[in-house]
């Protein structure tokens, strides 16, 4: 319980001093704040009506203090430079980028795991090595190609799935949520799948030659309960790690499904924003992508311990 | 994805562009529009734009039986239309090609190129052209119900004219002190009666100085001339209207709109204008508008059935569909675009000195960076003027290729001053743009010549070049599609030069003594072939100054999956209007339909 409370208190102190950066970094890297916040080509009036509403003519932290306030009611400002309400804009484009990161980090798990457990059982044998290979192929293809073929291949030639995708809640229609959603993820989920198995290969090939693996084989316990129950579950913290990890690279990468699927998504939009100097849009986003990894990384932080006996046990003794 | 760079057309004033699959039958040469000219101005406007008939609102039946409802598709490749209001509108080609859909024009250009009254039922100009009176068509309701009267379009006109962007455009017309605060001035508008009203022309807005424009009537074709529902001006003005929620009197009325992804408009079901057989228009029930900033990806999307119709200037894209016949093209070269690299001519340095800029020009092998960048498919340009505009030459005597004097130049100007010339150009982040970029670069840099690329989202580039960023010196920039020379007043006149720091409509601050007298002389000038004449004088000068850096004249294309009605919008006094009136890549939707 104690440690739990250490890591939320690190949660929100990594979360201000985050926050505060980006906020100091995009005032300061800004010519004119209050034109950019009131979206450039606009009458005096409004800069003044801007300069008003967001305090910027407050010392820097204080119109940190009066965001971080907004913040908490969930009141992230109104971007001028899209006429549209930074909050409608998370409504709007948030479920994309969910769904797309989703069903990414399910296709990378769905593929991992088996191929990971396998490779290892099966390791140096031939389908080890060719799915060494597969995996090395998959994550030399930058996913800005694969994007492109996949639309290629399965939109414009083969007219199977959408090139260009729409939002469909699963609970609406999931058939054509499978359809929008399922080559942007994919475009994704490969590459996540070709990491997370060559992270779970390694371990599970160290795993594999622990002594409780061999005392269980001693005990004539089958193969598959040995894999998947006993080495596996020694072997998951990486991936688990890897997983918590690559939330914010999830993001990132979002960008080009996003694009190039023309799905737009907030990581769309968070390049929008740097290029075209939105910074309330900006900030908004920066948050809402510090606080999902933190507390990623918080609920995975605590997860180990009910992974691994081990790390509940060092915890418990303080 | 597009070609040179940087969108920076606003819809301020109707132009016109051509149609491929049109030419032959209805696209004007420069006579035709120069006829259409004299006609408008020197017959006297009374006969073009006299009073209707009684059955005003009905006109030609489109081409083929059209398929009534359904929803359309439209995929375009940016956002930077911002607040929807006509005041605030930074309008690119795609913002007006929806702004049309619920916004109606006071005025529309017709097949010939002439303007033709729209909402209004006439638009006649006095003796002298100093003075427009607007009669407006009676029974016309805003989509809130509201009824357009001369109230209402003075109340429009007199917000939009006093907007950033648009007042540049018509400084030229008189302004008054406003009743509410006489330290503000407003259009000189005087209403008439309950439908009529006039508006008055005076020398950089001064009411004592009566200005003769002939050609005034096109500029309420443009953003000028929506019209907006004065109760949603007013609440969005009070803060309490959104004014991303536009209310006009047009086919469409809006649903929903979410910046960057997509803006749907539902049909109007009571609008104001039918075909010849009495449907009511719009035929479609509804159109979603996408914003797909990739052409490649838009032009996927169009062949995987997700759009129905795509508007691209990436010639590659168009080069692509050529030869697909399930996918016809309306393909539009005319009056339209110049894609050049623009000047920052306000500020200090080489660029001043005309040998660097005719330099920078000869070092381009227009032809090769055409065919290395733009499929081969458009041709080279030598002047702000495309082919059909007013001005236009095939000659205007601008510099050959010739990259051994351009470097010449520039070591003769290094020697002479000690200054190493590099240039800092800033283009837009679309794929196109960084190779034509990436090329001036290289070509520059065979002349002596350092440049560094700035690649800028879009809208942040045309407000870096509005307000004059001392940051760059050269823009990629693609802009003045229209007719006349007198369109382009506001684009090259050292009046809209605002100082850098200041919002300018003359985005590369171009202040020469010559073509300022000369668009003053064009404004007021009645006589086309007088006009024309004073057009190529400036088109000579550009090239001789090397204001510009001319690349090629731009060429869209609108491709679409057999949508029917395109380039069929009807007149309400019959005949059709001009697809593009403001801006290629637009077709308007009032009569398209669905492929049956």
């Amino acid at each position: 319980m104690r440690y739990a409370l250490q890591r939320i208190a690190q949660f929100f102190a990594v979360f201000v001093l985050v926050t505060f950066l980006v906020f100091i970094t995009t005032r300061v890297g800004s010519k004119d704040p209050a034109r950019d916040l009131a979206g450039g080509t606009v009458q005096q009036e409004l800069v003044d009506q801007v300069t008003a509403r967001y305090h910027l003519d407050a010392p820097l932290p204080i119109q940190y203090g009066y965001w971080l306030k907004d913040l908490v009611t969930f009141d992230f400002g109104y971007s001028y430079a899209q006429s549209q309400n930074v909050t409608d804009m998370f409504k709007q484009r948030l479920p994309n980028t969910f769904f797309i990161s989703f069903w990414a980090i399910l296709i990378g798990l769905v593929l991992a795991v088996p191929i990971g457990v396998y490779s290892a059982y099966r390791r140096d044998g031939p389908f080890d090595r060719s799915l060494s290979f597969a995996s090395f192929g998959a994550l030399s293809i930058p996913a800005l190609v694969l994007a492109v073929l996949l639309r290629y291949v399965f939109a414009v030639k083969l007219k199977w799935l959408p090139a260009d995708s729409d939002y469909i809640a699963p609970w609406d229609n999931p058939w054509e949520h499978f359809r929008n959603f399922f080559l942007p993820s994919i475009t994704l989920g490969l590459g996540l799948a070709a990491v997370w198995s060559r992270f779970l290969r390694a371990d599970m090939a160290l795993t594999l030659q622990s002594d409780f693996i061999m005392l269980a084989r001693a005990k004539g316990m089958s193969p598959q309960r040995v894999l998947w129950r006993h080495a596996l579950r020694s072997s998951i913290l990486s991936l688990i790690t890897s997983v918590a990890l690559q939330m914010s690279g999830l993001i990132g990468g979002a960008v080009v499904a996003e694009q190039v699927f023309a799905m737009p998504g907030v990581g769309d939009r968070l390049v929008f924003a740097v290029q075209g100097n939105d910074l309330l849009t900006l900030q908004a986003i920066a948050a809402v992508l510090v606080a999902i990894v933190v507390f990623v990384n918080l609920v995975v932080d605590l997860l180990y311990s009910v992974v691994d006996p081990r790390i509940r046990h060092v915890r418990a003794l303080g | 994805m597009m070609f040179v760079a940087a969108l920076a057309a606003f819809g301020l004033i109707a132009g016109a562009c051509g149609d491929k699959k049109d030419d032959a039958e209805t696209a004007p040469s420069g006579t035709e529009a120069e006829s259409g000219t004299e006609t408008t101005v020197g017959d006297g406007a009374a006969d073009t734009t006299a009073a209707p008939e009684e059955e005003a609102t009905t006109t030609a039946a489109p081409e083929a039986a059209p398929t009534i409802g359904g929803k359309l598709i439209v995929a375009g490749e940016a956002e930077v239309a911002n607040p929807w209001t006509p005041a605030q509108m930074q309008c690119d080609s795609y913002c007006q090609m929806r702004a049309r859909t619920f916004f109606d024009p006071l005025v529309v250009v017709d097949q010939d190129l002439q303007p033709q009254p729209f909402l209004a039922e006439s638009v006649t100009p006095n003796d002298d052209f100093t003075e427009w009176t607007v009669k407006l068509r009676e029974g016309i309701t805003f989509h809130d119900g509201l009824p357009l009267d001369a109230d209402a379009a003075i109340k429009n006109l007199r917000a939009t004219g006093g907007g950033l962007l648009v007042a540049a455009a018509v400084k030229d017309v008189a302004q008054v002190p406003t009743a509410a605060d006489p330290t503000k001035k407003e259009l000189k508008i005087e209403k008439v009666d309950d439908l009529t009203f006039t508006i008055f022309m005076g020398k950089d807005g001064n009411p004592d100085q009566p200005l003769s424009w002939p050609l005034f009537a096109y500029y309420l074709g443009g953003q000028l001339g929506f019209m907006a529902s004065p109760a949603w001006l007013d609440a969005v003005a009070a803060g309490t209207g959104k004014p991303d929620q536009p209310v006009g009197t047009g086919p469409f009325v809006f649903d929903s709109y979410a910046p960057g992804d997509k803006l749907v408009v539902k049909k109007n079901p009571s609008y104001w204008l039918t075909d010849a057989d009495g449907n009511t228009l719009p035929y479609l029930d509804e159109i979603e508008f996408r914003v797909i900033p990739d052409s490649q990806t838009r032009g996927d999307a169009l062949r995987a059935g997700d759009v129905n119709m795509i508007a691209t200037s990436d010639a590659s894209v168009i080069a692509d569909f050529q030869d697909a016949a399930e996918f016809p093209i309306v393909e539009q070269s005319e009056y339209g675009e110049t894609s050049y690299t623009m000047l920052h001519l306000s500020k200090a340095g080489p660029l001043q000195d005309q040998r660097v800029r005719c330099a920078l020009d000869q070092a381009i092998d227009k032809v090769d960076l055409i065919d290395t960048v733009a499929g081969g498919i458009v041709d080279p340009a030598n002047g702000p003027f495309s082919p059909g505009q007013e001005g236009y030459l095939e000659d205007n005597g601008e510099l050959p290729y010739d990259p051994d004097a351009a470097k010449a130049a520039i070591d003769e100007y290094e020697a002479e001053t000690g200054t190493q010339v590099s240039i800092i150009y800033s283009t837009t982040t679309a794929n196109t743009s960084l190779l034509t970029a990436q090329y001036v670069q290289d070509a520059w840099a065979q002349i002596g010549v350092d440049t560094e690329i700035a690649q800028i989202e879009q809208s942040k580039l045309i407000n870096n070049a509005l307000f004059g960023d001392p940051a760059f010196d050269a823009f990629g920039w693609r802009n003045h599609a229209g007719l006349f020379v007198d369109q382009q007043y506001f684009w090259w006149h050292g009046s809209a030069a605002t100082p850098d720091g200041g919002l300018a409509l003359n985005f590369g601050r171009l202040n020469d003594p010559v073509i300022n007298d000369l668009l003053d002389q064009s404004r007021v000038e009645a006589d086309a072939d007088a006009r024309r004449g004073i057009a190529e004088e400036i088109n000579k000068q550009f090239a001789k100054e090397c204001w510009i850096l001319p690349a090629w004249y731009t060429k869209w294309g609108v491709i679409h999956d057999g949508v029917g009605g395109i380039g069929n919008s009807p007149l309400p006094d019959g005949g059709t209007m001009r697809d593009g009136a403001g801006f290629p890549g637009q077709v308007w939707l009032t009569a398209a339909f669905l492929a049956s």
